[in-house]
C-alpha cells in the first residue's frame, strides 16, 4: 500500500528542486521531479496528490501547464512558483485555477504549510472551524470570539465563509467579488475593501495587524491556517 | 480698397479688363456729357484722361491700352467738332494730339509706378514670410516637426509643391518632409546630393541642371549643407533672381534652426547618458555594497557550520543557522529594491492603480516586519474612517517597508518605531517615526536625491535605494515625501497621498444592509 501522497515537481532550476525534493521527501511524500513543462504534464498521467510548479519554464509558459492540466476537468490542487515578485502573473495564474503561490525566495516552514493546505484542499466541509479564540460555524453562520458573539451582515458572512473554507489557501480579490457578491462585480475592488475593513474591524483585536485574514498584498487574502 | 489692393498682385483676364476699360470709358463719357456747355473741351478731356490714368495705374497691361484707344476714339467722337463723327476739325487737332500724348506718357509712368509699387509689396510679402518663418521655427522643435513647419513655409511662399531633403546623420540623404497639401515631388536624389556637395541652387533660370523641373536650394551650415529644400516651380517657370534669392534666404534660415535643433538634441542625449552613467555607478556601488555585508555574515557562518559543527553546541549551531537566513533575507529584500528601481526607471511608470485601504497596508508590512523578528519596536496609530485610496498596493506596501526598514537599521535596539496615519487637508498623511540619530546635517530633501544624483552612499548601505524609491513611488502617485528631525530627537518621514476624489463608501447599493 502506497499511503504517501504523490507530489509533481516541475521546476528548471535544479538547486531548488533537489531542495524541494529534499524537504518535500523528508516530510513523507513521494516526489517526482521534472525540468520541463512537458516532461511534467508526462509526469501526471498517474494523477498525484499535488503539483508544484515553477511559472517561469524553459519551454513553455507555466501558464500553459495549467491550462493542460486544468483541461478536461483535471482537478489536481496546483501550488503556483514564482522567482518574480509580479503580482499580476501570479494573479492571472491563480485565476486561471492555481489553488495558491509561494515567492522565492521561500522557507521551508512557509512551503509546508503551503502544501498542506493545497492537499487539504478538496474538502471545504462546514462544521465549525475553531482559531485562537475565534470559532466559525458555518453552518449555522454562528461567529464567536472568546465566547462572545459576533453579529456579522450577511455580505461579511458570505466573505468569511469563503475564506474560511478555503483556509490556509489564498483567494484572489476577483474570485472572492465573483463568490461572494457576482461575476458582474469582479471589478469593484472598493466593495471589497470596504467590507473587508468591517469585517475585520468586528473579528480582529487589532485590524491594523491581523490575525485572522491576512492580506496578501496585490493578489487577495489569505484566512490564516495553524 | 481691398479689391483694388489686390489688383497689383493678379492682373485680371482679358474679358474683366475689357469690361473695366468700358466702364470707365462711360462713366467718363457721362461725366463730359454733364459738364457740355459749361465747361470747355479741355475740361471734358481731362475727365477722360483721369480714366486713363485709373486705368493704367490699379489695373495696367493691356487694359490701359484698350483704355486709352476707347477714351480718345470717344472723345473725338461724342465732343471734338464735328460732333458725332469720327472727323476732326483743323483748330482741334492739337488738342487731340495733345490728349493722346499726355494719355500715353501718364498710362506709362502710372504703369511703371504701379510695377514699382508691387514690387515693394512683394519685397514686404517676402520679409513677412521670412519672420513669420523664424517665428514658427523658434521655440525648442524636434527635427522632423521643423522639417513639416518649413515645407509648410515654402508651399505658402511659392504657392507650389516643395519638400525638404536632409542628410541624415549617418550620411545618407533622406525626404524628410513635404507640405501636406500638395501633390508629390519627385526627388533627384543625385541632383540633392551634388547640391549637398557643391552649396548652390540649382534648376530652372539657375543656369545649372536646367533640365530639371525643380529647384534645388541648398540649406547651408558649417561644413557643407545639411540638406536641399526642393520647390517644384516647373521647367518652363520664369521665376527669376529675385524668387531665388528669397527661397536661398528661407533655406538657410531653416538650415540653421535644423542645425541647432540637431545640437540640442545631441547635447540632451549626452546629458541623459551621462546621467543614466551616473545612476547606474550609484547602483553598482549601492548594490555591491549591500549585498556583500550579508554575503560576507552568510559565508562566514556556512563556513564555521561545515569546519567546526563537531565543535559547536546545539544553540550555537542554531544562532549561525538563524543568521544565515536572516541574512539571505536581506539579500531578498534588496533585490526586490532593485528590481522595482528598475521599473522604475525604466520609463514612465505604470502604476496598477485599484482602491486601497491605508489600514490593510500597514497591516500587511507590519505584519511582515513581525515576521522578521521586529515586533516589540513598532508602535501603530491609524486615524479611524480613513477613505480608501486609489494607489499601486505592491508599490505603497514596498516604499512603507523601506521607511521602516531605515528606521529599523538607524534607531538603537529598543527604540520605539511609530507609525501613524491620519486625513489631513483632503490627503492621507503617513509618517514613520524613530528616536534614532536623526538626520544629521544638509537639507533633508535632498536625501531623496541622493541616489539620482550618485554622491557618495553613507555606511549605512541602502538608504540611497530605498529613498530614492519612495520618491519615485510617491511622486508617481501624485503625493509628497519629505523628511525632519524629531522635538526630542530621532527623524521622521512623512508622505501624503491625495485622497480619492469620489469616496466610493457612499455608494448605496452596498450600504443598505443590516
Amino acid at each position: 500500500m502506497n499511503a504517501a501522497p504523490r507530489i509533481v515537481v516541475i521546476e528548471d532550476d535544479a538547486e531548488i528542486r533537489l531542495f524541494l525534493r529534499t524537504s518535500l521527501e523528508g516530510a513523507g511524500y513521494t516526489v517526482a521531479t521534472a525540468a520541463r513543462g512537458r516532461d511534467g504534464i508526462h509526469q501526471t498521467q498517474e494523477p498525484p496528490a499535488l503539483v508544484i510548479l515553477d511559472l517561469g519554464l524553459p519551454d513553455m509558459d507555466g501558464v500553459d501547464v495549467i491550462r493542460r492540466l486544468r483541461a478536461d476537468g483535471g482537478d489536481v490542487p496546483i501550488l503556483i512558483l514564482s522567482a518574480r515578485s509580479d503580482e499580476t502573473q501570479k494573479v492571472r495564474a491563480l485565476d486561471l485555477g492555481a489553488d495558491d503561490y509561494l515567492t522565492k525566495p521561500f522557507g521551508i516552514a512557509e512551503l509546508m504549510a503551503r502544501v498542506r493546505a493545497a492537499l487539504r484542499r478538496s474538502g471545504g466541509p462546514g462544521g465549525t472551524i475553531e482559531h485562537d479564540g475565534l470559532s466559525i460555524d458555518l453552518d449555522r453562520h454562528r461567529v464567536r470570539r472568546n465566547g462572545d458573539d459576533i453579529h456579522l451582515t450577511p455580505t461579511e458572512f458570505k466573505l468569511l465563509d469563503r475564506l474560511v473554507r478555503a483556509r490556509g489557501r489564498v483567494v484572489t480579490h476577483r474570485q472572492l467579488l465573483a463568490d461572494v457578491w457576482g461575476a458582474d462585480f469582479v471589478e469593484h475592488t472598493h466593495y471589497l475593501r470596504i467590507y473587508m475593513g468591517q469585517l475585520r474591524a468586528k473579528i480582529e483585536a487589532d485590524p491594523a495587524d491581523p490575525r485572522f485574514i491576512l492580506t496578501e498584498m496585490g493578489v487577495g487574502y489569505r484566512f490564516a491556517d495553524e | 480698397m481691398d479689391t483694388l489692393e489686390t489688383s497689383f498682385r493678379r492682373s485680371v483676364g482679358p474679358v474683366v479688363g475689357a469690361m473695366i476699360a468700358v466702364v470707365l470709358v462711360v462713366l467718363a463719357t457721362l461725366a463730359a456729357w454733364a459738364m457740355d456747355g459749361q465747361y470747355s473741351l479741355a475740361s471734358q478731356a481731362i475727365v477722360y484722361l483721369m480714366a486713363v490714368v485709373l486705368a493704367a495705374f490699379f489695373v495696367g497691361g493691356p487694359t490701359s491700352i484698350v483704355t486709352t484707344v476707347l477714351a480718345v476714339l470717344s472723345l473725338n467722337y461724342f465732343y471734338i467738332p464735328p460732333r458725332y463723327t469720327l472727323d476732326i476739325d483743323q483748330e482741334y487737332l492739337v488738342d487731340f494730339a495733345a490728349l493722346i500724348v499726355v494719355s500715353v506718357v501718364v498710362s506709362g509712368l502710372a504703369a511703371r509706378l504701379r510695377a514699382q509699387t508691387a514690387r515693394a509689396r512683394e519685397g514686404e510679402r517676402r520679409a513677412r514670410e521670412t519672420y513669420a518663418l523664424a517665428e514658427s521655427i523658434g521655440g525648442r522643435m524636434s527635427e522632423s516637426e521643423l522639417a513639416r513647419i518649413a515645407a509648410h513655409a515654402l508651399h505658402k511662399a511659392f504657392g507650389v509643391p516643395c519638400c525638404l531633403v536632409l542628410k541624415s546623420t549617418e550620411g545618407s540623404l533622406v525626404r524628410a518632409a513635404q507640405a501636406p497639401e500638395t501633390a508629390a515631388v519627385a526627388v533627384d536624389l543625385d541632383a540633392a546630393a551634388w547640391v549637398v556637395d557643391n552649396p548652390m541652387t540649382i534648376g530652372p533660370t539657375t543656369g545649372y541642371w536646367p533640365r530639371l523641373p525643380a529647384w534645388y536650394v541648398p540649406m547651408p551650415t558649417e561644413p557643407g549643407a545639411l540638406g536641399v529644400a526642393v520647390i517644384d516651380v516647373g521647367e518652363g517657370t520664369d521665376r527669376g533672381e529675385e524668387d531665388r534669392r528669397h527661397a536661398e534666404a528661407l533655406a538657410r534660415q531653416i538650415a540653421v534652426a535644423i542645425g541647432r535643433a540637431r545640437l540640442g538634441a545631441q547635447a540632451e542625449a549626452a546629458a541623459r547618458d551621462a546621467a543614466a552613467e551616473s545612476v547606474r555607478s550609484a547602483l553598482l556601488a549601492s548594490i555591491s555594497h549591500d549585498f556583500r555585508t550579508p554575503l560576507a555574515v552568510i559565508v562566514g557562518a556556512a563556513g564555521t557550520l561545515a569546519a567546526q559543527r563537531d565543535r559547536l553546541d546545539e544553540d550555537k549551531c542554531l544562532a549561525l543557522l538563524a543568521t544565515i537566513e536572516h541574512e539571505a533575507a536581506q539579500m531578498s529584500v534588496i533585490a526586490e529594491n532593485i528590481l522595482q528601481l528598475a521599473r522604475l526607471s525604466s520609463g514612465p511608470l505604470a502604476l496598477r492603480r485599484d482602491w486601497q485601504s491605508i489600514e490593510e497596508i500597514v497591516g500587511s508590512v507590519v505584519g511582515r516586519h513581525r515576521h522578521r523578528g521586529s515586533e516589540r519596536r513598532l508602535s501603530v496609530h491609524l486615524a479611524h474612517g480613513l477613505p480608501l485610496v486609489r494607489a499601486d498596493a505592491v508599490l505603497l506596501s514596498q516604499l512603507l517597508s523601506n521607511l521602516i526598514d531605515n528606521a529599523l537599521r538607524h534607531a538603537p535596539g529598543d527604540s520605539p518605531i511609530e507609525i501613524e496615519a491620519r486625513l489631513k487637508d483632503g490627503a492621507i498623511e503617513v509618517a514613520v517615526k524613530d528616536r534614532g540619530p536623526g538626520l544629521g546635517d544638509g537639507d533633508p530633501a535632498r536625501l531623496f536625491e541622493t541616489f539620482v544624483r550618485g554622491r557618495s552612499e553613507s555606511d549605512k548601505g541602502g538608504v540611497g535605494l530605498g529613498l530614492a524609491i519612495a520618491k519615485a513611488v510617491i511622486d508617481a502617485h501624485g503625493g509628497r515625501i519629505w523628511a525632519r528631525n524629531r522635538p526630542g530627537g530621532g527623524a521622521e518621514f512623512r508622505f501624503t497621498l491625495p485622497a480619492a476624489a469620489v469616496e466610493p463608501g457612499a455608494d448605496a447599493a452596498m450600504v443598505a444592509e443590516p
